[in-house]
């Protein structure tokens, strides 16, 4: 038995519960064993991967000698997708805990879950795939059945728009995607995997890179790198909250595994330059992402802007790990792969996580305008623990998960000393600093993502009404308690990394990252140190300081309960209270350059005969630079290039019946020579 | 029983001792003419210079030990006044400063309350108008007295007002 056995029964599961989704899910029995499948599926994922990592890779099987459009089916785990089914599992089982709460029973709510299950089947595919055919097919599987599972509301305009940018971005995408296989195929003359990996150094520099770069911007597209990246924040407000935290928790993540497929596995281009161009666009994608997620006031958005960051940081280290190896730094280059793939649990984790929060404050309050909610932590409190904890993770706070993987793609960045050449040093330290900025405003920025909603006095009377009653806690729960692992179980998780990093790199880290007593040394001994378990419980023990003060002092002093303090007004109301907007106003300010933004202030007076002051009204829009002057552009040179080949087609059937006997008539005259 | 302070240096013994060298001092002018807020002003100058003793002063009624009220108590100030004192941890003592706040001006009508007492509970009373800088140091003596009396007393916990919601409900 291998791990793709485990691997089979999920798939197995989730091809059931997609089956079950569209037959049954119109009852609430329905519904409920339509998830239970799905979370079978993803406990079985989950092992299955889990097991890959210690397991190393397995031979490519063609079960039953079976095809697809062609090719043959060709499946294999391997350790490096070990960590990323790992994942899809874990999220597949929270979802699958929070979606019977959070859906009507409905045949909407069935085809739905059909689309959601085909494509978690079809992710599988992807991180199963052991051939280029199978991986292709499971790709566009994906990007089609994700596109069905944006589409939930297909009557709303903006629920179509949302839906229609991920699938026109998928398939640029998948073209690129398709063109770098191609290449590497038609160089290496394999179609296999193991096999393309084991001939790519035989094939000419100038195609590596070609195909490199192609794959670079191909997953680029699902990964969400900017200027790649407009899909991410259309699509998430729109999707049901469980389908937003599927795609940012682990579509988004399959990019990356594509990109570290082949910077790693496949095709690790020789030369500095591919690596620099990785870290480069991962840097700016990050700063650009946090910027634009602290002028949103929808949570969704706010959250995807925020995957954005997070795929920016991961594809930065990557970027940062193939420089190393082509100046020969072997170790740096298997650590910061290990630090990188670290980043995607933990992000996809704690991401997932407040995706479902953003779900249930939605459910509760009716909206995801942050400036319409606020004193959600009273009215929500296990929602708010919970969401506090993603908020920790993702903001990179210690003691929790996000703070690890952050601090070894630091450290990582930081020894750009050791790269050779002093402009190569000096740009990844650049990046460290870029990705540093970004850090300190992610902080600042999920201070604002969880303070305006949960904090505060609630501002409207639907946020004022929620209430905990049958909202989902299990399934966020779930991840938090991943969120929490992650983070006091880094050493086992980098070990099992460190494993699946040497069936790739061929670099074994495991004694020198690992030197016992829970200690993680980031690739060279004389560098730094740390233990992410003992800086956990000696926080935990800081924490618990005040409270025992609080207890000793209890018999002897009276505690007393006055108001906040207001400055003595007569009446503190929930609008004199900072609003996501204030909040970020200095940033706005700062950045004023990036979001261009469009200011109008109408004020009464103005139409007043009498001029009277009366309200002004005041609105401020971030205008959305890469979809008026990259996106708009391109659309319209299509159109231009469509309206020159429009002629052609008339319409006129004798036309096209000249155009047969035109082809018949070349074909033959070709044939005769 | 008095323990009051008298000279500068049984004074600045005492702020050492019981308030850990600062004691802070939150001036609330609840309808001044502000002639006795230049004369508080004053102290902070270096003829008198009331930093050397210990004292200083805040903004915040969270960080206050003592409130320095000015002013006949206008009713329009009235909820200020009694959120700052409220919002003021124990051990707290009020110090009513100048004829108004001493009821001696403004008789009760309908807009002022006529004097500090009507709404706050006054420890120490300071006369004059104004009540010069000499006269203030000599109150902020007697308070800083009377606030040790409490701590020893730990009579300081109660709050003057039971807890009001206020907004969030």
């Amino acid at each position: 038995m291998t791990p793709l056995d485990l691997l089979y029964a999920a798939g197995a599961a989730w091809l059931a519960a997609a089956l079950a989704g569209l037959l049954l899910a119109r009852t609430p029995a329905g519904l409920r064993a339509c998830c239970a499948l799905s979370a079978l599926g993803g406990a079985a994922a989950a092992a299955g991967g889990g097991w890959s990592l210690l397991y190393g890779d397995t031979a490519v099987v063609s079960p039953g000698g079976a095809t697809v459009t062609g090719g043959p089916l060709q499946l294999q785990a391997t350790s490096l997708a070990g960590v990323f089914t790992a994942l899809l599992g874990v999220v597949a089982v929270a979802i699958a805990c929070f979606a019977p709460r959070y859906h009507e029973p409905s045949p909407g709510t069935g085809w739905y879950l059909a689309a959601y299950n085909v494509a978690l089947l079809a992710c599988l595919g992807v991180l199963a795939a052991g051939g280029m055919v199978t991986f292709l097919v499971a790709w566009e599987t994906m990007s089609l059945a994700c596109y069905l599972l944006i589409l939930r509301h297909p009557r709303s305009g903006e629920s179509a728009r949302g839906a229609f940018w991920f699938l026109a971005l998928s398939e640029a995408g998948f073209l690129l995607v398709v063109a770098a296989f191609v290449i590497l195929s038609a160089k290496t003359g394999a179609t296999s995997l193991p096999a393309i990996a084991a001939r790519a150094a035989s094939v000419p520099g100038g195609w590596r890179a070609a195909a490199y770069l192609l794959a670079l911007f191909g997953f680029g597209f699902k990964a969400g790198l900017v200027p790649l990246h407009v899909w991410l924040p259309e699509a998430h407000p729109v999707a049901p909250a469980d389908g937003s935290a599927f795609l940012s928790g682990v579509v988004v993540k399959l990019g990356i595994y594509g990109i570290a497929l082949f910077a790693f596995r496949l095709d690790p281009p020789t030369g500095t330059w591919p690596g620099l161009v990785t870290m480069g666009g991962g840097a700016v994608t990050a700063a650009i992402g946090i910027l634009y997620a602290m002028a949103e006031r929808d949570i969704k958005r706010f959250l995807a802007y925020s995957t954005i960051e997070n795929a920016g940081i991961i594809v930065t280290a990557f970027g940062a790990a193939m420089i190393f190896h082509a100046s020969g730094q072997q170790a740096l280059w298997t650590f910061l792969l290990i630090a990188g793939i670290y980043h995607v649990a933990n992000h996809g984790c704690s991401k997932a996580l407040l995706f479902l929060e953003a779900g249930v404050t939605e459910h509760a309050t009716g909206t995801r305008d942050m400036d319409r909610l606020g004193g959600l932590i009273r009215r929500l409190p296990r929602s708010a623990v919970i969401a506090f904890t993603g908020t920790l993770g993702i903001a990179a706070l210690p003691p929790l998960n996000g703070f690890v993987s952050e601090w070894l793609i630091f450290q990582g960045l930081f020894q750009g000393f050791r790269a050779g050449s002093h402009l190569t040093g000096i740009l990844i330290v650049l990046a460290a600093a870029t990705l540093g900025l970004t850090g300190g405003l992610a902080v600042y920025a999920f201070v604002r993502g969880f303070g305006i909603p949960y904090l505060g006095m609630p501002r409207t009377r639907q946020a004022a009404a929620a209430s905990e009653a049958g909202q989902p806690v299990i399934g966020p729960g779930l991840l938090a308690v991943a969120c929490v692992a992650l983070a006091v179980g880094a050493p086992v998780m980098l070990a099992a990394l460190s494993r699946a990093a040497r069936t790739v790199t061929g670099v074994s880290l495991g004694p020198l990252l690992l030197p016992g007593k829970l200690t993680v040394i980031p690739a060279h001994a004389d560098f730094s140190a740390f233990s992410p378990t003992y800086l956990a419980v000696f926080l935990v023990c800081a924490l618990a300081v005040p409270v025992l003060i609080y207890l000793a002092g209890r018999p002897r002093a009276r505690s007393v309960t006055v108001p906040v303090w207001d400055g003595g007004i007569v009446s503190f109301r929930p609008r004199m209270q900072y609003s996501a907007m204030t909040f970020s106003a200095p940033t706005r300010v700062t950045f004023d350059a990036l979001y261009r933004p469009a200011v109008s202030v109408t004020r009464q007076a103005d139409h007043d005969p009498a001029g009277r002051s009366g309200p002004v009204h005041y609105e401020a829009q971030v205008t959305p630079v890469f979809q008026r002057y990259l996106y708009r552009p391109a659309v319209r040179a299509l159109e231009w290039l469509a309206d020159l080949v429009r002629p052609v087609q008339s319409g006129d059937v004798n036309l096209y019946l000249l155009y047969v006997f035109a082809v018949i008539l070349l074909a033959y005259l070709l044939g005769a020579v | 029983m008095t323990t009051e302070p008298v000279t500068a240096e049984e004074l600045r013994e005492t702020i050492a001792r019981q308030f850990g060298r600062s004691l802070h001092i939150r001036t609330l002018d609840t309808g001044s003419c502000a002639v006795c807020e230049q004369e508080i002003r004053l102290l902070a100058a270096p003829h008198y210079d009331l930093h050397r003793l210990g004292f200083f002063f805040t903004p915040a009624p969270r960080h206050a030990d003592l409130l320095l009220v000015t002013g006949p108590m206008i009713r329009a100030f009235e909820v200020a006044a009694r959120k700052t004192y409220d919002a003021m941890p124990g051990p707290r003592v009020v110090v009513a400063t100048g004829a108004c706040a001493l009821g001696g001006v403004y008789p009760e009508d309908p807009f002022t309350n006529g004097n500090a007492g009507a709404v706050l509970p006054v420890d120490v009373w300071i006369p004059g108008c104004p009540p010069s800088p000499l006269a203030l140091l000599h109150g902020l003596g007697v308070a800083v007295g009377r606030l040790a009396e409490k701590v020893r007393d730990r009579s300081f916990i109660a709050p003057l007002y039971p807890e009001r919601a206020v907004g969030d409900s």
